[in-house]
């Protein structure tokens, strides 16, 4: 188990809704998209990757042939994606957005509100599911790295459409030029202060259970095996 | 349906879990929870390769030559997988006690508990959908199939319904029986300020307004001498109509279909491909 790739926290909230609550809270999703300036405070978090909200009315559960779930309420999945600790990330949710967790868990079933933070963090908590894998594409990567780069990048991209047709001097002015612009772009990504050493050491033990897993997978010559 | 957002996908699935009991080698009794989370604590999570990249998980983890099997694809950025034994139960709801006590609730009788009648594995993925990409979440769900089949396959074993999930078509069938919609995506991985368009609420209720008044004006005309009530309710119902039609746009464009949010001439694609070589 654990809730921690690299420098990205992964958490899984199920909360139930008030029975007939459930179209206006996805009301107000609607009404979030169709006007994204209010996921300006969202967006000025500056840790999220991504993040979603899904709503699983009791009719919905998928039925493959196992039988209808017989629940009395819906209930809203909310997963996300952040860097630092879960401390932090919910603080900075009650501080930074309020009125905005208000209304995304408008008509939860028990939901104390965002502020004060005590009850709003034992209500996260109590509703709080681990997760049992989790893969980051860039763990040594911070959103803002990712962010930084995208913005290299960029930079790099026009710089070689001049490339071709530019003259060696104004081409190392543009270069010279960029260079300056991204200075604050060029961190190093890395690995992170150990944000958990329950999950460092779980991982210690891992290792040597891969160890034998790839080894003999090496040996029946099965695909997976350590190039 | 708001499954996409800013060029990527966001797969969420639900998918029900065996119950019963396994047997392990030395006969003792597993529940399929225990060994599905032992494969997923045992599958290997690293991602980037390269040099040093053993030293990205360092503090979590000095996994060298053991790259996670999403990391075969480049479309993922993060992909989770979490075993939901039950949902949670929040307490006794007290209502209004002048209410309860008038409707004749018993403060005594417990409040129905609901409890899901096995356990679920909740899937989730975010990946990379360019506004020109491929049909998803089908194209993705093949590829993990092409390159984690094994993985896949020790995974959801433990999963109700999968026996018959034999090559990539299936396994897409499969997965897809479970989604559940994505009622709120959100990313942010725009270099800059992403474009935050306003609703014009004070033109729009002018227009309203200018509407209803030109309405009631001609409906005053045309029903003298019947006053001007009729012309006020005339001009009040064309007014209420022009906001409608300006909420039901606004509503439009928020939905979307099958586009991402924002719109497809704003929507750069990010993909962890060029994240990768970006940072390399």
């Amino acid at each position: 188990m654990s809730n921690i790739a690299g420098k990205t926290y992964a958490i899984n909230v199920a909360t139930p809704i008030h029975r007939g609550f459930s179209g206006i809270n996805a009301l107000i999703f609607q009404a979030t998209r169709s006007l994204p300036h209010t996921l300006g405070g969202l967006l000025g978090l500056l840790f999220i990757h991504f993040a979603r909200w899904s709503i699983v009315r009791k009719g919905d559960w998928p039925d493959i042939g196992q039988g209808k779930e017989r629940l009395r309420h819906d209930y809203m999945i909310f997963c996300s994606n952040f860097n630092g600790t879960w401390d932090q990330y919910i603080d900075a949710f009650s501080d930074g957005l309020p009125q905005g967790l208000n209304l995304y868990w408008y008509g939860n079933l028990g939901y104390p509100g965002s502020i004060p933070i005590t009850p709003f963090k034992n209500y996260i908590r109590n509703n709080q599911f681990s997760t049992d894998y989790y893969y980051n594409a860039t763990p040594g990567a911070t959103q803002r790295d990712i962010k930084s780069a995208l913005r290299v990048r960029a930079a790099l991209a026009a710089l070689a459409q001049r490339h071709a047709a530019d003259h060696p001097d104004s081409f190392a002015a543009a270069y010279r030029a960029m260079l300056r612009r991204v200075q604050n772009d060029l961190g190093s990504h890395g690995p992170a202060p150990v944000a958990s050493t329950d999950t460092a050491a779980a991982a210690m033990n891992k290792l040597d259970v891969l160890r034998g897993i790839q080894a003999s997978l090496a040996f029946s010559g099965q695909p997976g095996a350590p190039g | 349906m708001p499954n996409k957002d800013g060029g990527h996908y966001y797969l969420t699935c639900l998918i029900p879990i065996l119950r019963g009991a396994e047997f392990d080698a030395a006969g003792d009794v597993e529940a399929p929870t225990k060994r599905l989370r032992e494969i997923l604590a045992l599958t290997p999570v690293r991602g980037e390769d390269g040099p040093g990249a053993g030293k990205l998980l360092a503090g979590d983890a000095p996994t060298e030559g053991y790259q996670g099997p999403f990391a075969r694809n480049l479309r993922n950025h993060f992909v989770r997988m979490a075993v939901i034994e039950d949902i949670n139960d929040n307490g006794r709801m007290n209502g209004d006690g002048l209410l309860e006590t008038i409707g004749r609730v018993d403060p005594i009788k417990p409040q129905w508990v609901d409890h899901l009648s096995r356990p679920y594995l909740l899937f989730t993925a975010d990946i990379d959908n360019p506004p020109d990409g491929p049909q998803e979440p089908d194209s993705y769900l093949r590829l993990l199939w092409r390159t984690m089949e094994r993985e896949l396959r020790q995974i959801f074993t433990y999963c109700f319904g999968f026996e018959g999930v034999n090559d990539a078509e299936a396994f897409a069938r499969y997965i897809k029986s479970c989604q559940v919609e994505t009622a709120m995506p959100f990313n942010d991985y725009w270099p800059g300020s992403p474009p935050l368009p306003t609703f014009p609420f004070l033109p729009a209720g002018a227009l309203a307004a200018l509407v209803g008044l030109a309405a009631g004006f001609l409906a005053d005309l045309a029903a003298r001498p019947a006053g001007t009530i009729l012309a006020l309710i005339a001009g009040v119902i064309v007014g209420l109509a022009v906001v409608v039609l300006i909420l039901l746009n606004a509503v439009r464009c928020g939905r979307q279909g099958p586009s991402p949010w924002p719109p497809i001439r704003t929507c750069p694609v990010y993909s962890s491909r060029s994240i990768c070589s970006a940072s390399s």
